[in-house]
Formats: C-alpha cells, structure tokens, sequence
C-alpha cells in the first residue's frame, strides 16, 4: 500500500466529520432541521472511514493501537470519541449534540493529521494483550468524559437561557436539560468503569511486563483518584438522587482533574508513563 | 378565459360578531356548494370558513360574477343583512388572489403569524369542496399547490418555530426543562381561567396534574375533577411541593404566597430536581427572589409573555423568505394555467392545419400507395414546421405572462373556434 493513502483515509474521515460540522451550524444557524439528520449521517460514514484507517495504517513500530507520537493519539483519541458517542451512547443520543461533537472530531483529526509521522515506542512488547486492553480503555474512558464535559457545558447554557428568560438560538436548538443531564451521566458511567479497567489491566500488564505491580506510579495514582472522584458523583446521582446545576459543575470540575492527571503528570511527575512519549 | 377570484372577510376589520353569522358550519357546507351551483353551475368553488376568516374561491370561464352577486348569496344563505358586512368584504382577483391563498395557507395572513392550524382547515377546506365535486382541475391544482406551498414555507423558515400563546409557552419550556412530557407532577394554586387553558395544554402535552390548591373547596375540587385531580387546601399544599415537577399559581391573592424559603427547603428535600414555576397571577403569587436558586425556573406572566413576543419576533424576521418562496410558487401555478389556456388554441390550430392538408390531398385524386405515402411525409413534416414558431411563441408567452394576447392574435390570424380548457 503506498505509504500516503491511510493518511489519505484519515483525511477523508475528518472531512466527513467537518462537513458535518457544517451541516449541524447550518441546521443551528437556520430553519433546516434535517440537517442534522444528514449530519449524524456523514458522522457516522466519517466513522467507518476512521475505523478502516485503522486497519490500513502500516503497525512497523509494533503498537497495536497507534498511539506513538501525538498526532497519532489525537487520531486515535478522536476515533475513540466517535466510538463511545455512536456505539456506547446510541440510547441517548441527541441530534444537536452533533454541533459540539462534529467540530471535536474534526480538530482533533486535523491536529493528528498536522503530526501524523510514524514513531517509535520504547515500551517493552508493545502487541502484550493487556497493554493494548489498557490503552484501549484508557482512551475509551477519556472520549467518555470529553462527551459529558460537553453535555456539561451545554447543559449550563441551557440553563442559564432558561433563567435569563428569553429565547433565542440556544434556547430553540439546544437539547432539554433532561436530555443533557442523560448525555452527561451515561458517558460518566461508561467512563468511570472503563477508567478503573485501564487502571487495573495497568497494574497487570505492569506485573507482567515488569514483574511487579506499578502502585505508587504518579499517573496510576492520579487516575484512580479520578476515577474514585466520578464514582462518588455517579453515586451521588444515581443512588442519592442528586440533581441539578450543582453536581454538573462538579463534574466539570472532575474533568479538568482529568486534565491535571493525564498531562500534569506526564510534564511534571515522570514516572513509567513518560516511556510512551 | 379563466378567471379566479377571492371574495372574502377576515379578523382584521370584520368584527368578531359578523364572522361568526357567516361561518359556514361544517353541516351546512354541502347546502352551501349546492346554493352556489344553482348560482353558477360551471364555477369551481372552495369555501374556507374558520373563526377568523370566511373566504369563497372561485375559478370560472364566465364572466360578470360581481361582488355583489357573491354578497347577496351570502346575506340569504345566512340569513343577515348585506349591509352588515359588506363594508368589510375584500376581493382579489387572478394573481393577487392566488398569492392571498399561498399566504393564507403559510400562515402569512393569520392573526398569530406562521400558525399551523390553518394548513388543516384549508386541507378540511378542499376536502369538503372534493365531496362536493366543486373542485376541478384549476382549483383543485390551486388548493393542493397552496397546501404544498404553506407546508414548505414552514419547513424551508423559521416561520412557525417557538410557542406564541401563554399556555403554549409554558408548554414548551415544561419542555425544554423536563424534555418530552411524561406524566410530569402538577400542582395549581387557584382557579382562574388563564390556569384552567394552561392545564389544558399541559395535560395534552403529556403532564399529569396531581393537585389543585384552592380556599374554595367547591372550585376547587371541581377543577380537580375535571382533571383527574386532588383537592388540596390552601392550609396544607407546601407538603406537596416536594413531589411535584411544575407548580402553577394563579391566585387572587394581593401578596406573594409561594415563599422563597418554603422553596428552597424543598429543593433540598427534592435533591434538586428541577422545579418549574409558573406565575400567571395578578398581582404576582410566587416571590420574584426564587428564581435565583439553582435549579428552580420560575416564570410570571410578563416573562412568558417576552418569550411568546420574542418567539413572535423571530416569525416575523422570517416573512421576507416565505414572501419570496410564495411568490416563486406564484409564478409557477399562473405559468400553469396559462398553459393549460393554451392547449385548446393548440388543438384548434393543429386541426385546422390538419383539414387544410387534407383538403389539399384530397384534390390530388386518387393516388398510386407509393406516391400517397410520399405526399403524407411531405404533410407531416410541413404541419410540424409550420406549428413549430407559434408554439414556441406560446410556450414563451405563458412564461412571461401574455398568453391572452397571443392566443387572441392566433383566433383572429387564423379564425380558430373557440374551446375550453
């Protein structure tokens, strides 16, 4: 295969994803609601697209899941995103939640696209089951809490419109806070469960890879107090009835420890997650 | 020629009282096409009658059906004084009446702009004047265009996008809180009418009103009745709070009585479940302050009424687009009709070629099969070039909206009988 075309591919799948873009400000901007449905449409071939790139892309550096250099990661992290949102999320989706989730997909292909070089990993026996199984559920549980931070910040503004007392595009376009408070804890849920699976085949891959378990590690750390953190939300929620605009800026809140977790400590904490950089 | 015209009286100058005598109920619809066939018995006729409107279309080859004639039908089928509403009555003729219908249809000519209801009672309309088999082909291409037309200004603007009315406003925002209604709790405190038309919508929408809180337990309850209710007294109803998801007051009482604290301690108790609050009483029932707590949605009547203003707004900034798509709509339906005014000019023209030809060939005799053949070649290719430039003229005549005065010049030209359509 010539050594373009999967970056070809990856185009093509972020072009579907911007062209949706289009499509959902053109349904939001506009009387054209069924734009939207077009859109879900293109985000969905714009899937698929991705999906077959993955499978195209040429694996010489030995990583099963490309995730080497950070182009890669955005492509992968993207990906990822599309998968919760269409697969995991298909009982609660909402059509113009596409207006934020389109343009998501599409930068972050674009910065991947920016950076895309192959590279190299310096982690030992990068095709071990558990280490792809690892990678594979931390960035599925990232691309779950990236859709509830969104439904977050979309709730807030519904919120505010509606206390603001007038109309307006937002008010007309934007889904009910029913709907947004499902998009915010559905994805929480998967997140956090997948999040304490990336920790725990973590630790195992670690025992195998390196004969012992990497407990004290910055990252695995950081993380399971992350995870700790939404699962007290999720509790909180589902089991104490909590509702309302507090728990959801909470829940922001809880998303830029992600942040703290998954960048901080790569930058500032060293640790055996700096290997993969 | 054909001619169509609109004779009518509408909610802007005609008074509520007279629109009422000249509603035909739907009962009465057939008498009434039977009254207008004894009149005239070769017009199309449609009659849309609502309560805000009473309009006759008419499509006919004859001429002389005067607006006086139409007002005298009128006065004796409903048995009234001309004079009542003749004053009022509007009549638009060929293209002015055609763009009233694609506008009426729109929703453009309602008293709430884009409103949808009067898609259905103009489709009710043709139905009627379908059963009565007084649309034909220029009115019934008229009436099933107009309701396409209205049906695609509202999907191709925002014509008729946000709730206009008290009730539907608070409708839609119990929406945009709680998404689709699915038996979310309502409370009432008192029972005025404006509450009574806001249940009403809510209930359809799919809420469920659990309680009505009134001094007057006969009211009260009655209301409470109606609805599939309970009765709660006014002693006894901030228990309740914690239960319900929209909250109604519309009381006559002179001072506030749904208190900020009495709220704040049941959102506590309700984790804070969204709480959505309508005040529609005068003066205001539910302390102003509440809407600062988190979670709580609290609406009086003047803030429903800038949501129902500005959604009215948004409708009227979309009247220029659904202007321009009925006038695009306009030209297509008259480019029709004056096609279909052609088409018995045509046929007169081509006959008249055709006898011509005849005539000549028949003044050859008798003729070998051979040279026959040769000669009705010969008559064939000639009667297509010689139809081929006014017909073109035609086609581009019903374009530009002269086809009368072309069809005239070929009757005269040639002395072609006169057919119709």
């Amino acid at each position: 295969m010539n050594p373009t075309l999967p970056v070809s591919i990856l185009s093509l799948a972020g072009t579907l994803y911007f062209l949706a873009f289009l499509l959902h400000l053109a349904a939001f901007l506009g009387p054209v609601e069924r734009a939207n449905r077009w859109a879900l449409v293109l985000v969905r071939v714009g899937f698929l697209v991705h999906t077959f790139f993955f499978f195209s892309e040429p694996k010489a550096e030995g990583l099963l899941i490309p995730v080497s250099t950070f182009g890669q990661v955005m492509g992968f992290f993207s990906w990822a995103l599309a998968f919760v949102y269409l697969v995991l999320l298909a009982g609660v989706q909402s059509e113009s939640f596409g207006l934020i989730l389109a343009p998501l997909l599409s930068l972050f292909v674009g910065v991947g696209l920016l950076n895309y070089d192959s590279g190299s990993t310096t982690v030992p026996n990068p095709l071990n089951p558990y280490f792809v199984l690892h990678l594979g559920t931390a960035f599925f549980a990232y691309a779950s809490f990236t859709l509830s931070f969104a439904a977050a910040l979309l709730y807030l503004i519904q919120h505010r419109a509606l206390k603001r007392k007038r109309g307006g595009s937002f008010y007309h376009k934007l889904p009910s806070l029913e709907s947004l408070e499902r998009l915010i804890y559905s994805p929480m849920a998967w997140g956090a469960f997948l999040l304490l699976g990336a920790v725990g085949i973590g630790l195992l891959w670690s025992k195998s890879a390196f004969g012992k378990f990497w407990l004290g590690e910055p990252k695995a750390v950081t993380t399971m107090g992350v995870a700790l953190f939404y699962l007290a939300l999720l509790y909180a929620h589902y089991v104490r009835s909590a509702r309302g605009k507090r728990v959801i800026v909470i829940s922001l809140i809880a998303f830029l420890m992600i942040f703290v977790s998954f960048f901080g400590t790569n930058l500032f904490g060293g640790g055996f997650h700096r290997l993969l950089r | 020629m054909i001619q169509f015209f609109v004779y009518g009286i509408n909610y802007k100058n005609c008074p509520v009282q007279i629109r009422e005598t000249l509603h035909f109920r739907e009962k009465r619809l057939p008498e009434a096409f039977q009254g207008i066939r004894r009149e005239w018995p070769s017009v199309e006729t449609l009659i849309l009658s609502t309560c805000n409107r009473v309009e006759l279309y008419f499509s006919t080859e004859e001429t002389g059906i005067t607006s006086e004639a139409v007002t005298d039908f009128l006065a004796s089928f409903h048995g009234i004084d001309p004079c009542q509403f003749q004053s009022f009555a509007y009549r638009y003729e060929g293209r002015e009446a055609v763009r009233h219908l694609f506008r009426v249809a729109s929703g453009l000519d309602s008293m709430v702009v884009g409103e949808n209801e009067i898609l259905g009672q103009l489709r009710e309309a043709f139905r009627a004047a379908q059963n009565a088999g007084t649309v034909d082909s220029v009115l019934y291409r008229l009436s099933e265009r107009a309701i396409r037309v209205g049906k695609g200004v509202r999907t191709r603007t925002k014509i008729n996008e946000g709730a206009v009315s008290i009730p539907s406003v608070a409708v839609e925002l119990a929406e945009k809180i709680f998404g689709r209604l699915r038996g979310e709790k309502v409370m009432v405190l008192g029972t005025g009418e404006m509450s009574e038309l806001t249940l009403q919508n809510l209930k359809e929408a799919g809420a469920d009103l659990v309680y009505v809180v009134s001094r007057n337990e006969e009211r009260g309850s009655s209301l409470a009745e109606a609805f599939g209710a309970r009765w709660v007294s006014s002693e006894s109803w901030t228990d309740r709070m914690v239960e319900v998801d929209i909250l109604m007051a519309s009381t006559s009482a002179p001072h506030p009585v749904v208190k900020r604290e009495a709220v704040k301690r049941a959102m506590e108790e309700r984790r804070h479940r969204p709480l959505f609050l309508i005040d529609i009483g005068v003066p205001r029932n539910i302390e102003p302050e509440i809407n600062t707590l988190d979670d709580v949605y609290l609406y009086n009547i003047d803030d429903l009424q800038e949501v129902a203003q500005s959604n009215l707004r948004l409708r009227r900034n979309e009247i220029r687009q659904a202007e321009a798509l009925i006038e695009e709509a306009v030209e297509d339906y008259l480019g029709w009709v004056e096609q279909l005014q052609a088409g018995p000019t045509i046929q007169s023209l081509q006959e008249y070629f055709d006898s011509l030809m005849a005539e000549e060939l028949e003044r050859l005799g008798p003729l070998a099969p051979e040279e026959k053949k040769r000669f009705e070649e010969f008559a064939r290719r000639l009667r297509s070039k010689f139809l081929h430039a006014p017909l073109e003229a035609l086609k581009e005549s019903s374009r530009t909206g002269s086809v009368r005065r072309t069809l005239e010049s070929l009757h005269t030209l040639f002395r072609l009988p006169v057919k119709t359509p």
